[in-house]
């Protein structure tokens, strides 16, 4: 292997997180980068060990190139690199004895539970439910949302399993209590801290996966350059559509930024993201939502944080893609449209909005609607709280109070009806909880 | 074995007659005639034909006459396409109007005037129209050859109607009716679909079977050839896609070197020269055919009867354009494209423009022709005799199109006017595909390389709009909200891919990010329609594609929406002539206590400077025709302290 090639590499492994991290200080960047490109080797090394060096390098790629996709935000968190370091070293050591004892094994669980225990431990409150996983994993900043080729590390163990069972063993052990302790929602730290250190145990399944693929490719190329092909086609079938759909003007310049969003949304709405399958699917069929709701609201928090009591979402104040009213609203409501001094949207005889709580307090939680029309309005949470009153020509209050038992962690339903299928005309939305003294715990 | 093969030949034509009848009737079928066709209830037909024909085309076939593989798939692949032309497809619509009328003038009246259609269709009022030529016509400056070959399905139309009054339905027997409408319709949609088949048949002897088929499956499915089949059928482009793959099929077979095969050639040619004028550019392969043989000593007498007999088909193609024009305009031959004299100005291209900007660029709105050009290199290498000669056409088309009056097309989809080059692009594409498929053998990894860059894009793309703040790492997006900010991101940085190198060469000449190329590269000031008008108005929506940089985001001041200047910003208009312009500038003083001054200045050049008043007010400047460029101009504003500008108006010296 020549210096060139060493230093190419080093260089590829460290790219995606020194881009990353040197949005703030170059320096940063480039000592993220060095610190990545050097684990980048490591790792390469302890895998040609066990792969093909193709395979091996472009496993290491992919896994390296991901890293920024965990822990997204627009500050770099060198803390979570150094976790993430430590969790490379100890799979560079386990990885290397060819038949890893139990307490290796155990030590690789103990390396991918380690964060989420700690958490844990810290923690004011938490709760376990499955949602957290596929929130974790496939939400619009989940692991394999933001990289998918990790699925690789996935699929790839069951081959690993036939053909390197103490590799398998070795990430199995890293890989399962990890990915369990995804269940586990904290006050604490986000995620991505504790998918760090479990990392690196997906290298021996995206390695495999990928010697089966240049396998296959090398054996029925056609396929290949057919499922490349296919992209082609989407991109035309999408961008036929949305010309279509008068999504674009049809004879003036486009913003190809804009034609990829289109395609984006238009693939979202009818498959699903991709990315963030089967998550996406489990939550429309669950809530009967469309299948594009699920980027925008897994995750989401309504309150701005743990201590807030309040939470305020303003009704068509924002025309963009990003407003965030919009994930909310499920069916029964209109465009924006301007009301007294600002902004609202209509609601057309009924419609429901969702409302994603991480929690909701202990006493009674309130939910405000700012709205006018003529006639009554319900308000139904779950189903279970309603409340009626009677709406005036200004715009004004409609207040529900439910107890906290009725409202969910996680996704709840906020059911509005005008009676006889009259018009309600929105302006804002206030949530406010009760967080009352002393621990959830 | 014979019982089934007569029974799955009977369900087949039932079934396909039926699809036919419910597409041109718009939902009647006999199978179920007490009920329009649902799309549920089209698809399950199509479905049962689909299968009728597998087992009668494949399964009950004698082995030697099975319908080889490539063949199936593009008959299978054809019903998502009518159903596309049945359930979504429009029909009387932009050009297809200006089409139609010839058919149905043609069929109705016996003639091409066509006031008592542009009555109908209430176009009498329009500028153009509204005056008659010299022979009393009303003007076309469309081709007679789509509407000529559409007039079988008007007249089967016509036939199918007798047979509804006779059973006595009410129907439309106008011509102006969805029935006709809709036969003619299915019968372009018919031509296209024989020209797959006939670019297939082309490429089957150097391709074989199978990546002849997959090549014009992607070319179908991944060009506007699907949106002028199903969505915009009555156009000229099945029909000249159709006669131009006729000609390539019968030069490849050999049509030239006998006297029969010769007149079809020169017939096709002449027709398709009728439904495009610019497939006469093919004229070029046969005359290079016979100078070929000439040089090859073949016996003169037979050079020039094949000569003969190919120029007398070629005249008799043309010669139904030739009368319509006599007709319309009172010459055989026009001096100029009915357009106008300007239409095509061959010495004024826009090259880059025509294949990538994003008013309809043609590898920019389809990147597959990428391939189709990159294909046709590693072709000419392998037999510089046979296909070094179909650059000539590429290029002469090419050429042709950047030089069009509206390169974009008009409300196209993509640039349609490539559609002549369909068989040559698919013998490119064809040799990239089998070039690729090459490559995959010898280097697998170099496919994983390119999806873990794909990974690391997808990525990447979105930490650098949270790094220029178009998105927000902490809320969750949509999928089109990321990738909305990921492209833009992308596009900010390095130009988004479809428009490389266009972009590059763009932002290196005007000092600017590749991202500005997309909404600023095509849209002018005065030129032609959807132009400014003259107005480059801050702040309202869609002002990005005037501003370069220097200026804040939108902000609005009661029914003004302006946008703010701290020293010096940019702005760029394009223009298609150069000429000496005023320009009128809406700015105010941003502390609102003083005026401030404003300097000018026109692609470099200083014109002045204005006073920005502490309210709202106008100025203007004039800046002289040699400071002006065709294409895209730098106006750039430098303030000595902060303004806010509303518009700028650009209009005709004050002299």
């Amino acid at each position: 292997m020549t210096g060139g090639a060493l230093l190419l590499r080093f260089v590829l492994y460290g790219a995606a997180t020194m881009v990353a991290s040197a949005g703030d200080s170059w320096t940063l960047g480039l000592g993220l980068g060095a610190f990545t490109g050097l684990l980048g080797l490591g790792l390469e090394r302890r895998l040609r060990a066990a792969f093909d060096s193709r395979p091996a390098i472009l496993a290491t790629l992919a896994l390296l190139a991901s890293g920024p996709a965990n822990g997204i935000s627009a500050t770099p968190d060198p803390s979570q690199a150094v976790l993430f370091g430590a969790s490379c070293l100890v799979f560079f050591v386990l990885a290397g004895s060819s038949i890893p004892s139990a307490p290796a094994l155990g030590l690789a669980a103990a390396v991918s539970i380690g964060p989420a225990a700690f958490e844990w431990a810290r923690a004011s409150w938490w709760h376990i439910d499955p949602v957290n996983l596929l929130v974790a994993l496939f939400g619009a900043h989940g692991t394999l949302y933001g990289a998918p080729l990790l699925w690789a590390g996935f699929l790839g163990l069951g081959g690993l399993r036939r053909e390197k069972p103490a590799l398998a063993r070795l990430a199995l052990a890293a890989l399962g209590p990890g990915v369990v302790s995804l269940l586990l929602a904290t006050d604490q730290a986000e995620a991505s801290t504790r998918i760090a250190t479990w990392l690196p145990f997906l290298l021996p399944g995206i390695a495999q996966c990928f010697q089966k693929a240049v396998a296959f490719a090398r054996r029925r190329p056609e396929r290949v350059v057919s499922g490349a092909a296919a992209v082609l086609v989407l991109w035309n079938l999408f961008l036929m559509e949305q010309y279509r759909l008068r999504l674009l003007p049809s004879d003036d310049t486009v913003s190809f930024a804009q034609v990829t969003s289109n395609s984006a949304g238009l693939l979202s709405r009818l498959f699903g993201t991709p990315a963030a399958w089967p998550a996406n699917w489990i939550f429309a069929w669950r809530l009967e939502v469309p299948l594009d709701r699920w980027d925008a609201i897994a995750g989401r928090r309504l309150f701005a944080n743990e201590k807030a009591v309040a939470a305020t979402i303003e009704i068509g104040d924002d025309a963009s893609l990003f407003a965030p009213d919009v994930p909310l609203l499920l069916e029964g409501f209109g465009a924006r449209r301007t009301c007294e001094q600002g902004w609202c949207r209509d609601l057309d005889g009924a419609g429901r909005l969702l409302l994603p709580l991480a929690g909701v307090g202990r006493g009674d939680f309130t939910i405000r609607l700012r709205a006018r029309g003529q006639g009554v309005l319900s308000l139904s949470l779950n189903g279970v709280s309603t409340s009626v009153a009677a709406m005036t020509e200004s715009l004004s209050d409609v207040t529900l109070r439910a107890p906290a038992r009725t409202a969910n962690r996680g996704f709840n339903v906020l059911s509005l009806s005008v009676a006889g299928g009259g018009k309600a005309t929105l302006d804002r939305l206030t949530l406010e909880r009760d967080l009352g003294n002393g621990s959830a715990r | 074995m014979q019982v089934c093969r007569v029974g799955t030949s009977v369900m087949s034509a039932l079934l396909a007659f039926d699809l036919a009848l419910i597409v041109v009737t718009g939902g009647l079928s006999i199978l179920t005639p007490w009920t329009r066709a649902s799309p549920l209830a089209f698809a399950i037909r199509e479905g049962l034909l689909a299968l009728a024909l597998v087992a009668r085309l494949r399964v009950l076939a004698a082995p030697d006459r099975r319908l080889s593989a490539g063949r199936l798939m593009l008959v299978l692949a054809i019903f998502p396409s009518l159903f596309h032309l049945h359930f979504v497809g429009r029909r009387i619509t932009g050009d297809g109007l200006y089409y139609y009328v010839y058919t149905r003038s043609m069929m109705r009246d016996a003639d091409v005037d066509f006031a008592n259609e542009y009555e109908h269709y209430d176009l009498l009022k329009r500028g153009d129209l509204s005056v008659p030529t010299d022979t009393g016509h009303r003007r076309s400056i469309y081709s007679v050859g789509p509407g000529l070959l559409w007039t079988p399905f008007f007249a089967g139309a016509d036939g199918l109607a007798s047979l509804f009054a006779a059973a006595g339905l009410e129907v439309n027997t106008s011509g102006y009716g969805p029935l006709h409408i809709n036969a003619t319709a299915l019968g372009s949609f018919t031509y296209g679909i024989v020209a797959i088949f006939l670019i297939h048949a082309f490429l089957r002897r150097d391709f074989g079977d199978r990546l002849a088929a997959g090549t014009v499956l992607l070319l179908w499915w991944a060009s506007f050839l699907e949106w002028y089949l199903a969505e915009q059928p009555l156009t000229s482009h099945p029909a000249s896609v159709f006669l131009v793959a006729a000609f390539f099929l019968l030069r490849q077979n050999q049509a030239p070197s006998s006297s029969w095969g010769s007149l079809a050639l020169g017939l096709t040619l002449g027709v398709a020269m009728s439904v495009r004028w610019q497939n006469g550019v093919y004229l070029l392969l046969p005359a290079v055919d016979l100078l070929g043989a000439f040089l090859r000593r073949e016996s003169i007498i037979g050079l020039v009867r094949r000569g003969l007999l190919m120029g007398g088909g070629v005249f008799a193609g043309i010669l139904p354009q030739m009368l319509a024009w006599k007709a319309i305009y009172g010459e055989y031959l026009l001096p100029s494209p009915p357009h106008g004299a300007d239409f095509l100005r061959l010495d004024r291209p826009f090259l880059l423009n025509t294949l990538f900007s994003s008013r309809h660029g043609l590898l920019s709105w389809t990147p597959v022709f990428w391939l189709c050009f990159l294909g046709l290199i590693p072709l000419t290498k392998r037999n510089p005799r046979r296909f070094a000669i179909l650059w000539a056409p590429v290029l002469i088309m090419t050429y042709v199109n950047a030089c069009s009056g509206d390169w974009w097309s008009g409300g196209a989809y993509s640039n349609r006017r490539f559609d002549s080059l369909l068989p040559v692009f698919a013998l490119g594409l064809a040799a990239f595909l089998r070039h690729a498929r090459d490559v995959v053998k010898q280097r697998p990894a170099a496919v994983l390389f390119a999806l873990v860059l794909g990974g690391a894009a997808w990525n990447l793309t979105f930490v650098r709009a949270i790094q220029r703040q178009e998105a927000s790492g902490e809320a969750p997006l949509s999928l089109a909200a990321r990738a909305l900010a990921s492209a833009r991101a992308l596009s900010h940085d390095v130009g988004f891919p479809a428009t490389w190198p266009a972009s590059w060469i763009f932002a290196a000449r005007y000092d600017t990010s590749p991202g500005a190329f997309d909404l600023a590269a095509g849209r002018y000031l005065f030129y032609r329609q959807n132009n400014l008008g003259g107005v480059a108005d801050l702040g309202t929506e869609g002002d990005e594609a005037l501003i370069l940089n220097g200026f804040s985001s939108p902000k609005q001041d009661g029914p003004i929406t302006y946008r703010g200047i701290e020293s010096e910003a940019r702005l760029i208009v394009s223009l298609d002539l150069p000429e000496t312009l005023g320009l009128s500038l809406q700015t105010r003083a941003a502390d609102h206590a003083r005026a401030t001054n404003i300097e000018v200045a026109v692609n470099g050049n200083a014109i002045g400077s204005i006073q920005a008043p502490p309210d709202w007010g106008e100025a203007r400047l004039e800046a002289p025709q040699a400071f002006w460029k065709r294409g895209p101009n730098i106006v750039t504003v430098r303030a000595r302290s902060p303004v806010h500008i509303d518009r700028v108006t650009f209009g005709g010296p004050t002299r």
